[in-house]
């Protein structure tokens, strides 16, 4: 297992798609930056560490985009293993299939945390540096903080094992990347829909234990840890189910 | 010979023992009831045409393919848990798996050797070293000529110093001082370390340098299995019929003559087992069969394989 983990993150350091992402999104906060300090005013913005973490905690639990950038990360760490016949010579070499899988997991896991803390860091840092903190920097804030992230960061992961599931099923990049947006999209737009046509309390509440809804809970300042803590549960269980979803397609497959 | 050398050298250890194997996809049956084994030092050809199942074995072997039906051992287990530990002791070259276009030598070498756990980097100048590729520097390996990508790929494959290499067309676009070079090393691994090899390949000829034995495969089924000496003795003496009565002559041979290895292509008849062919002319003219054409034939090895897999039903 150590072994297929060295190889792996050797593989995701030397990986050109995973260093374009991070200059991409380096890139991209940078405009993002300089732009809300130019036009922050007029769309009601504020450029200061604080608010900056809030709005990016907010934006990544859009689970459209964010499933859209999750899903080409994993897509491009699976399938690639795939065509470059990783995962075929690492059986051949006598590694199990749960080993390969556990690997891949977490391997992706990692690859998906590097890039959205790279992000937050830049956001803070960035804005703090252009409008100040915007927030009394004391023991709750650093807890708030610490919080919303490991809540929002774990449920999204768990949310995120979908695209590993997909990946794994559909081999292929181009499809998996299609299906990730396509399924995202989709339950995002019947999660809104459901409840409207439904007219349903408990249909609602349930919904709402989803991680594709409840992560955007996670982030928000005072939370409710008797529903967060269910939706921590359901967020758990439905990760889990995915990768076990994921085991049972990779354990018998043929791999040609 | 002393009785025990001779005793020991009967009792070839097998590594590698596939029973009764059959795959199929769909309807389509790649695999049929196969049975092979492979003894330890010995060099395997294994010879067949495009898509007679040459991959889908070696895949069985490698634990990429699940078969319907029939069992694989490897080093004497067949346990799960055991086949996937053994595949340690077994390299594998494969359309190049495992090795990155966008890597130098360098790179691939060192990723391959955290897979199989091996943390020692002066092995990575050595292994370039030892399949040639010295001088090669920063070339990613998608730039490099395909005897280089078969020499490495082997070179990745011998890294944990694996007592049996499997081959899948090795030789397959090289050109003929490419063909030298692989077989060379190859012969330089099992000479020097005892590496049993199986190399398949649909050319026959380029294999007759290098192989001990043979195995053929047509269409899923294993149609023959023999060692080096027994292809030579077949492919040096074969008698050629051409009658009218095709089965008169095939109820002599198997009468008179106890001929079983016999290969029947209309009104040709390739007795294909030692035979005294005078006698069998006389015969034949006393029972009043017609005989156009009748002579012993010398074979070229691809005309024996094709003869093998292609040219006629077996008697």
């Amino acid at each position: 297992m150590l072994r297929l983990l060295t190889a792996d993150f050797y593989k995701l350091w030397k990986s050109v798609g995973f260093r374009t992402c991070l200059i991409v999104f380096l890139v991209q906060d940078i405009i993002y930056l300089i732009s809300v300090s130019f036009v922050g005013d007029l769309l009601g913005m504020e450029l200061t560490g604080f608010s900056q973490f809030q709005y990016l905690l907010t934006s990544f639990s859009g689970s459209t985009v964010s499933g859209m950038l999750f899903g080409f990360v994993a897509a491009s760490l699976i399938t690639s293993d795939y065509k470059s016949r990783d995962i075929q010579c690492a059986i051949a070499q006598g590694h199990s299939r749960g080993h390969i899988l556990l690997s891949k997991v977490i391997v992706y896991v990692v690859a998906i945390w590097i890039l959205s803390l790279e992000d937050i860091v830049i956001y803070i840092v960035g804005a703090s540096m252009a409008g100040g903190f915007g927030h009394s920097i004391n023991g709750d804030t650093v807890a708030y903080m610490a919080r919303s992230l490991a809540c929002e960061g774990f449920v999204m992961t768990m949310m995120y094992m979908t695209c590993v599931f997909v990946a794994f099923t559909l081999v292929s990049k181009a499809a998996s990347v299609s299906v990730n947006i396509l399924l995202f999209f989709v339950i995002d737009l019947g999660l809104q829909i459901i409840p409207m046509i439904f007219d349903s309390k408990v249909l609602t509440k349930i919904l709402n234990y989803l991680p594709f809804n409840s992560v955007r809970e996670m982030s928000a300042y005072s939370i409710d840890w008797g529903h967060a803590g269910i939706s921590l549960l359901v967020a758990g269980v439905y990760g889990l189910v995915m990768v076990a979803a994921t085991w049972m397609v990779f354990r018998k497959r043929d791999l040609r | 010979m002393k009785p025990k050398q001779k005793e020991r050298e009967n009792m070839a250890e097998t590594i590698v023992k596939v029973s009764n194997l059959t795959k199929k996809y769909g309807r389509n049956t790649v695999l049929s009831d196969v049975n092979i084994s492979l003894e330890r030092g010995k060099i395997y050809g294994f010879i067949g045409q495009n898509g007679a199942g040459k991959t889908t074995m070696i895949n069985h072997i490698n634990g990429l393919l699940f078969a319907d039906e029939g069992s694989i051992e490897l080093f004497g287990t067949s346990d799960k848990r055991d086949l996937i530990e053994s595949r340690r002791r077994i390299g594998t070259v494969c359309e190049h798996a495992g090795l990155h276009g966008n890597y130098n030598a360098h790179d691939n070498i060192k990723l391959n050797m955290k897979l199989r756990g091996i943390d020692n980097e002066s092995l990575i100048d050595q292994t370039i070293a030892n399949v040639g590729l010295v001088g090669v520097g920063n070339k990613k390996f998608r730039n490099y000529s395909m005897g280089m990508k078969q020499r490495l790929a082997i070179g990745c494959a011998m890294l944990s110093g694996p007592e049996l290499l499997l081959l899948d067309e090795p030789i397959n676009g090289l050109d003929p001082v490419g063909i030298v070079e692989i077989r060379n090393l190859l012969k330089q691994l099992n000479q020097r370390f005892g590496v049993t090899i199986l190399i398949s390949s649909h050319i026959l000829t380029e294999l007759h340098e290098l192989a001990t034995d043979y195995i053929i495969i047509d269409h899923g089924h294993i149609v023959d299995c023999l060692s080096a000496q027994e292809l030579d003795a077949r492919c040096s003496r074969r008698l050629h019929i051409r009658t009218n009565d095709v089965q008169k002559v095939l109820n002599i041979l198997a009468s008179g003559y106890n001929v079983t290895n016999v290969y029947v292509n209309g009104s040709d008849i390739v007795v294909n087992q030692p035979i005294d062919a005078e006698q069998l002319a006389w015969t034949l003219y006393n029972e009043n069969v017609f005989v156009s054409e009748y002579h012993l034939e010398e074979e070229s090895l691809e005309n024996y394989f094709i003869n093998m897999i292609g040219g006629g039903g077996y008697a």
